[in-house]
């Protein structure tokens, strides 16, 4: 199995495999463009977001294998849990999935965010966003 | 945050116009053409339904996060508008740049706006107009737009616009009676209401959408007629409670899930000291299959009143109704800043009130359903009614007649009838149109078999026969004697066979260049069969040959040459 090495922005190096980062158009690109030689760096994902995002990935990739024995609510179970994060965090998801180009993922953290907004009156909404804002900063 | 268009692609239309007033740069995303298109594609068109309300400030007319695009509101025409009325996606918004009626409908997903065409008053003023009504036709997607028009001193009428024919049609007015006239002149002039004729209630657009085909009626009629409705509240004793006129309050029947509602306002009288000038509440009922209104759930305005925040409210003026799915909404339409909007949802049953700072300038709300429906024009009717594929279309046609039942009326729908004014009955074939220059050809391709070859008539000379036989005389036919009819050929040359007296010669289609060459031709075929030698040909074997020749057998002179034209002349031949 071929590996490739993604860097995040703190410089942690990360060994996945090559059909698991495929998965990342962005990745997908990149590997296209240099070859598998040099470590990927992914400047705008940091450490503890890019292991969540590969974890994602990976058992999504499991659930879709031919001997998976995953039922669509253990996935649903995996997805509700692991996007009951803090806002920060679900913010920062959500800019490492457009960035790095994971469909399902974007779609997934997305709508988390819209389901959240969907009840708050607009000077809550204001609030939520500024408090990430601000956690980031 | 950049991906901030991605998250709000997700949320709902509501949501959105909650969306838009969270900060200057999210209502610029939002109101972008890009971000609808986002939208469009990543929420569909499976929304819950919405209320709708529309403001009259100089930015024009609000949608819930989707305004009217200031490019259309300048091709429009349309500075300041009210969304009136909304129907399966689409809205109506009426313009009130003019005083003519100026009304637009369109898509506000998909921007996508048509005017619709004024309508053509006989002395009417719009003020007139109490109320509007939308009905958009499932299948073919055209959409119907109703208005209803209140005269003092005539009565009610209705005029409906219909995106198939692209015209207006009256519907038909309801006639006041007197009493009904002089209750409204009481009410203009002391706004005290008193009700005259419980059972000549009004029709109204409700309607509209309720107009049965089939049975060729409006089916609200025996509805309202058989208003024997209790408000459902309990300690409210009315007297006499009815649904208020136009005027007061609008009323809307409509379907859902299978089921018949009927929704409006409601206003009561009580003794004379207890006269009311408003809507006291409001309610909806399910309208069984006998056509009898059972109470769904009814409040009162005074109870609407309670909530907080705002003033209690004894009465309303002038109440619109609107429904559509499991939404009803009554708004106040009045001029002045504060409107009351309260929503009743069947999903849910229970009563809410729009929030204040929602109601500040609006009048009128509606329930909008979003939706990617296209806004049909008049023209694209053509596919409809004339298919593209004319010729492969006609051969279908049934080759019997239609049989006209005449013991059956079918009236058709009042709708579709747009502004004609007389109807024919039309029996498809393929008949062409011929013009004069075609006479000739029609005649001998079109006619029937049978006619075309003319059958010989029976003769009708017996008695010119009869006369030759009788003086005796000898009869030869020159030139083209088979013009004769043979029937007559057989007569004539029976009755003339002995004949020995005078001889009358009949010159047929003759000609001497066609008798010289029948001359010859006879000449050549004797020499054909060789009863004739070439050398024997001289001038007077031509001579004998020609069928002028019976002229002077026997006879020793000519004694009359009479041409059909009574003229003394001959062909130049010499006899």
């Amino acid at each position: 199995m071929v590996k490739v090495t993604l860097k995040s922005a703190e410089g942690d190096v990360f060994e996945v495999d090559e059909e698991l980062a495929l998965e990342s158009l962005m990745v997908k690109n990149m590997i296209e463009d240099v070859g598998l030689d040099s470590a990927i760096s992914l400047p705008n994902v940091s450490s503890t977001i890019l292991a969540k995002v590969i974890e994602y990935i990976k058992f999504h990739m499991d659930a879709q294998k031919d001997g998976s024995k995953k039922t669509s609510e253990e996935i649903k179970a995996f997805d509700d849990d692991f996007v009951n994060v803090g806002i920060p965090t679900l913010f920062e998801m959500v800019l490492a999935s457009n960035y790095l180009n994971v469909k399902s993922l974007l779609s997934l953290t997305c709508n988390t965010v819209a389901n959240m907004i969907k009840t708050k009156p607009p000077a809550e909404v204001k609030e939520m966003f500024t408090s990430a804002k601000q956690a980031k900063a | 945050m950049k991906e901030i268009d991605r998250i709000l692609s997700f949320v709902d239309l509501a949501t959105l116009s909650n969306c838009s007033a969270v900060c200057k740069s999210w209502n610029n995303i939002i109101s972008s053409p890009a971000f609808r298109q986002l939208w469009c594609r990543n929420a569909g068109v499976k929304e819950a339904p919405l209320i709708m309300t529309s403001s009259m400030h100089s930015e024009g007319c609000y949608t819930f996060g989707t305004p009217l695009s200031s490019g259309h509101r300048r091709e429009l025409r349309l500075r300041h508008g009210d969304v009136v009325a909304s129907a399966g996606g689409l809205v109506c918004i009426r313009g009130r740049d003019s005083d003519v009626l100026h009304l637009v409908v369109g898509n506000p997903l998909t921007q996508e706006w048509t005017e619709v065409p004024a309508l053509q008053w006989e002395d009417k003023e719009e003020t007139g107009i109490i109320d509007f009504a939308m009905l958009v036709d499932g299948d073919a997607g055209y959409f119907k737009v109703g208005i209803q028009h209140s005269e003092a001193t005539t009565g009610h009428s209705c005029y409906v616009y219909d995106s198939a024919t692209g015209a207006w049609s009256a519907l038909g007015m309801l006639c006041l009676t007197q009493a009904h006239v002089q209750a409204r002149a009481q009410w203009l002039k002391t706004r005290a209401l008193t009700f005259p004729d419980m059972d000549a209630l009004y029709y109204d657009l409700t309607t509209l959408g309720m107009y049965d085909i089939r049975r060729c009626e409006w089916s609200i009629g025996s509805v309202v007629r058989n208003l024997r409705f209790t408000t459902g509240l309990e300690g409210v004793k009315h007297t006499r409670c009815v649904l208020p006129r136009p005027g007061v309050c609008t009323s809307r029947l409509w379907e859902w899930d299978g089921q018949r509602y009927f929704a409006s306002g409601w206003v009561y009288a009580g003794s004379v000291e207890d006269v009311c000038c408003g809507v006291d509440g409001f309610g909806i009922w399910r309208v069984d299959e006998d056509g009898s209104l059972v109470t769904v759930s009814a409040v009162t305005v005074a109870i609407c009143s309670q909530y907080p925040r705002l003033k209690p409210i004894v009465q309303l003026l002038e109440v619109v109704t609107a429904a559509d799915a499991n939404l009803v909404c009554f708004s106040e339409r009045c001029p002045a800043m504060l409107s009351v909007v309260v929503v009743y949802d069947l999903h849910t049953s229970s009563w809410s009130r729009l929030a204040a700072q929602r109601m500040d300038h609006y009048s009128e709300a509606v329930v909008y359903q979003p939706s990617l429906r296209p806004v049909r024009k008049p023209w694209q009717n053509q596919t409809r009614a004339f298919p593209k594929k004319r010729m492969s279309f006609y051969p279908n046609l049934p080759k019997r007649d239609i049989q006209i039942q005449l013991n059956r009326w079918s009236p058709l729908a009042a709708q579709r009838m747009d502004s004609y004014s007389g109807a024919v009955m039309y029996r498809p074939s393929l008949r062409p149109v011929m013009k004069p220059w075609e006479n000739q050809s029609f005649l001998t391709t079109h006619l029937p078999a049978g006619v075309g070859s003319f059958a010989a008539p029976e003769p009708r000379c017996d008695d010119k026969v009869e006369f030759l036989a009788r003086n005796d005389i000898q009869f030869h036919c020159i030139g083209d004697s088979a013009r004769l009819p043979r029937p007559l050929q057989a007569k004539i040359s029976e009755a003339t066979s002995g004949n020995t007296g005078m001889k009358f010669v009949m010159a047929i289609g003759y000609g001497g260049h066609s008798d010289l060459v029948q001359a010859c031709q006879a000449l050549a075929r004797e020499v054909e069969q060789g009863t004739m030698a070439v050398e024997e040909i001289d001038q007077i074997n031509l001579a004998r040959r020609l069928m002028l020749e019976c002229w002077h057998a026997g006879a020793a002179r000519l004694h009359q040459r009479r041409r059909s034209a009574a003229e003394y002349r001959l062909l130049g031949a010499r006899v």
